[in-house]
């Protein structure tokens, strides 16, 4: 497959982008008012999450690359950063703002990739097997050579994990479990990258695996806390 | 009386003091970031234009000068996440206060514009909408 990327047009990346936020927060509009969340509310999230998501975005890259682009990593920090706070605001409606958001955090990313793809940007290691890719253009980004998809089989492996989380949303711990989900698959598809070469652990890994080990301590702070309430409750009775 | 729901009563002046009080600390931190980066802008515009060769040092001070305007450019960003915040805290807490829905509307605006001056970037300055060196993934 042969993707030329051009420098004239509003660039596909861009359109992804606004794409992803699009679908996602009409997503999320749609799970929050079968909860019966407010408009205002959802508003007020929408706000909250777009800002801090676009501001981790900026400040992910400037920090790890030194230079001035948009990271989906740092996008999906700030989402999280603006819903945990967002919970701790409207906390009557803190499940269902944590469950909408989170269910739709890999439907972001799934949809962003496919602009990475389209314009070559976050390329695969050389590959010459089924399914490589090769761009041509006068970008600087550009590699040449055959390249492994992984922009599409990230696009793939996120979606599936929407998928599952979607259907076990009602489960109890599903939330924590999308998001250790998402941290595996992210930290195991870094190896296939091209900028991953010479490293043990890219720092998108090192990311990966912070945000695995927080989520796991919390999981299992509730989980004792809960059997402390419950073990509490049958001393009582 | 018993049929009146919360929303439909009126503010007790306590909540409108503390609804006020938030309301003026969004406000500050939303305005004054932003009022220091040009003042820094322009000091620093000065330091580092025809006065340098006067300095001594003054490579360290454009150095010093250029790390105090990025503290303060990552600073703003903050205080206007940290304005956001205190105003949805308002907005939810004491929706009847004027000044927070005032505040309210000032950042749908400002939102409006961010994001059509970016669909306009995307539009008319293709070079950019295509700058992906930093793009880690």
């Amino acid at each position: 497959m042969t993707i030329h990327v051009s420098e004239t047009g509003i660039s596909p990346y861009a359109i992804c982008i606004v794409l992803s936020y699009v679908i996602g927060y009409t997503y999320t509009f749609v799970q929050m008012r079968r909860d019966n969340v407010p408009k205002s509310i959802y508003f007020y999230t929408l706000m909250l999450t777009g800002f801090c998501s676009v501001y981790l975005a900026v400040i992910y890259t400037r920090c790890t690359s030194g230079a001035f682009g948009i990271s989906s990593m740092g996008a999906m920090f700030g989402m999280i950063l603006g819903i945990v706070i967002m919970t701790y605001i409207a906390r009557d409606y803190k499940h269902s703002i944590m469950t909408a958001y989170i269910t739709a955090l890999p439907l972001f990313y799934s949809i962003s990739k496919i602009g990475c793809f389209l314009v070559g940007c976050c390329n695969g290691k050389l590959y010459s097997g089924p399914f490589y890719v090769e761009y041509f253009g006068t970008p600087s980004h550009i590699q040449p050579g055959r390249l492994f998809p992984i922009q599409l089989l990230e696009t793939m492996v996120f979606f599936l994990i929407f998928c599952f989380s979607y259907f076990y949303r009602k489960k109890r711990g599903s939330n924590c479990v999308t998001i250790i989900l998402c941290g595996v698959s992210k930290f195991l598809l870094d190896y296939l990258r091209m900028s991953h070469a010479n490293q043990i652990f890219s720092v998108n890994q090192i990311f990966c695996i912070l945000t695995i080990i927080i989520t796991l301590v919390i999981a299992l702070g509730k989980h004792t806390y809960s059997k402390d309430l419950t073990n509490g409750y049958k001393k009582s009775s | 009386m018993d049929n009146m729901n919360r929303n439909d009563l009126p503010m007790s002046e306590e909540d409108r003091k503390k609804a006020n009080t938030l309301c003026i600390i969004s406000t500050i931190l939303l305005v004054a970031p932003k009022i220091l980066s040009c003042i820094g802008t322009f000091i620093s515009s000065t330091i580092t234009g025809e006065h340098i060769s006067k300095f001594l040092y003054s490579a360290l001070a454009t150095r010093m000068v250029s790390s105090m305007m990025s503290a303060l450019y990552g600073l703003s960003s903050l205080c206007t996440i940290a304005s956001l915040v205190l105003m949805i805290i308002v907005r939810v807490k004491y929706p009847k206060s004027t000044y927070g829905k005032v505040l309210m509307w000032i950042f749908i605006i400002l939102g409006i514009i961010m994001i059509l001056a970016f669909l306009m970037l995307l539009a008319f300055c293709i070079s950019c909408s295509n700058s992906l060196k930093g793009c880690p993934g």
